[in-house]
């Protein structure tokens, strides 16, 4: 017997076999347990968060919560801006504020900056602001603890001793620089 | 006699020879070769910037270029921080020092630098940076060498933060002309106590101010000595003088 005549062999006896079989009865909840195998599956938590989006839905507010609303997340999120864009410090040192003042009632420079060791000596990073009510070129800074040295640079070319420092030191190049020190304690002095 | 002279010839040659190689090489540097030791050195972009632009803007000769940059090649060399040469470079270009001159002042600042190493590496197995650049940078600024010399050799042995204050007292009273036998006696009292507070290093400004007021530096270190041997404070001492906290303190202006 070839292999193709057991083939067709083997279905007629399987195909008979099914053809006298006894009818028996469906067994009861077959029909429902085949249903809900049939049921859709449960979208994923992302499928259902896009649904939501994407589906058109009516929403109704009043004015009255809304704008508090709108203001407080407004403000929360410039100030979070605004800290981002300040550096920060290094919190192992504790820098304090010591303000430049070179006195110039009438105003006879046309621009005064400071420059220092604590700039590397360049004015573009310490331009004075003039004070008219204190007749003083002025700049506040934050400086850490140590003794610095520094001169004010008048009109981009002109090296002033602070009048008023309490120390100068020789800088080596024929020039007085004049002295601050600064503590760790927001004093300028001592 | 004659073969003694010519021995003798021929080893002073070799040391004249030695001595020559390293000022050649230092002189005959090209510019961009000492820009590139520097950068390998860890000099800042920006000190190498402030020499570039010098040279590229035509205030500075390509060979001014490399002879600025070399004592930091040399204090590289040394193992000094660069800091100190870096700022001094930086404050040189900016008041438009001529460079010999402030190569000069580079150079005596690495001389002050080899000094303090010498002077502190008998004893301290791993000088401290903070110390070598308080002390090299005091001995740059005036203070008197010997100073330094009788500091380290009498308080050498104490604990390494209150030895840093007092030398940062040397240092500042040095330059200001205090006299090293009242340091001497303040530190001495204040040694037997643990060491000086390291806001001592401050107690400069009572002086300055005391002299203002006339007061005598003698008269300044014995009420200093006095608040030093029952481990005072600065406030203190401007207090048995007479001063206001905020006549030393409060000042919020320059000047």
């Amino acid at each position: 017997m070839t292999e193709e005549r057991k083939r067709i062999y083997t279905e007629g006896e399987i195909m008979l076999a099914i053809r006298t079989a006894p009818d028996k009865d469906v067994p009861d909840g077959f029909a429902e347990r085949v249903m809900a195998g049939l049921e859709p599956r449960r979208p994923s938590p992302w499928r259902r968060l896009r649904l939501w989006l994407v589906r058109p839905r009516v929403m109704t507010f009043r004015p009255l919560t809304v704008i508090p609303a709108v203001t407080l997340a407004v403000a929360l999120l410039a100030l979070a801006v605004i800290k981002t864009d300040t550096p920060g410090e290094d919190p192992g040192v504790r820098l304090a504020t010591v303000r430049f003042v070179l006195r110039d009632a009438d105003m006879h420079a046309r621009q005064v900056a400071v420059i220092g060791s604590f700039n590397n000596w360049r004015a573009e990073r310490s331009v004075m602001w003039y004070n008219r009510k204190e007749g003083a070129w002025v700049l506040e800074a934050k400086l850490p603890p140590g003794d610095h040295e520094y001169l004010f640079l008048v009109n981009g070319r002109e090296l002033v001793p602070d009048p008023g420092a309490p120390m100068t030191r020789d800088d080596g190049f024929g020039n007085k620089n004049s002295i601050m020190f600064v503590n760790g304690d927001n004093e300028q002095a001592l | 006699m004659n073969r003694r002279c010519r021995i003798s010839g021929w080893v002073l040659a070799g040391l004249l020879c030695l001595l020559a190689v390293p000022a050649a090489s230092a002189a005959d540097i090209p510019y961009a070769e000492a820009a590139a030791r520097a950068r390998e050195c860890g000099v800042l972009s920006e000190t190498l910037g402030l020499v570039a632009s010098g040279v590229e803007e035509g205030g500075l000769a390509r060979d001014e270029g490399a002879a600025l940059l070399m004592p930091l090649i040399e204090a590289c060399a040394n193992r000094f921080p660069l800091a100190p040469f870096e700022d001094k470079l930086a404050e040189g270009l900016a008041k438009h020092v001529p460079a010999p001159r402030i190569i000069k002042v580079l150079e005596d600042r690495l001389a002050a630098y080899r000094f303090v190493r010498d002077l502190l590496a008998p004893r301290f197995r791993d000088v401290d940076p903070e110390l070598l650049v308080t002390m090299a940078e005091g001995v740059s600024q005036g203070t008197p060498r010997d100073d330094l010399k009788r500091y380290v050799a009498e308080f050498s042995s104490e604990s390494p933060e209150p030895f840093l204050t007092g030398a940062h007292m040397v240092c500042l009273l040095g330059q200001s002309s205090f006299d090293y036998a009242l340091t001497r006696d303040m530190l001495e009292a204040a040694f037997a106590e643990g060491g000086p507070l390291p806001q001592w290093r401050y107690f400069i400004r009572i002086v300055l101010v005391g002299r203002q007021r006339g007061l005598a530096d003698a008269d300044m270190a014995a009420a200093a000595r006095r608040v030093l041997e029952t481990g005072g404070t600065l406030n203190d001492v401007s207090s048995r003088l007479g001063f206001t906290s905020r006549s030393l303190s409060g000042r919020v202006d320059s000047n």
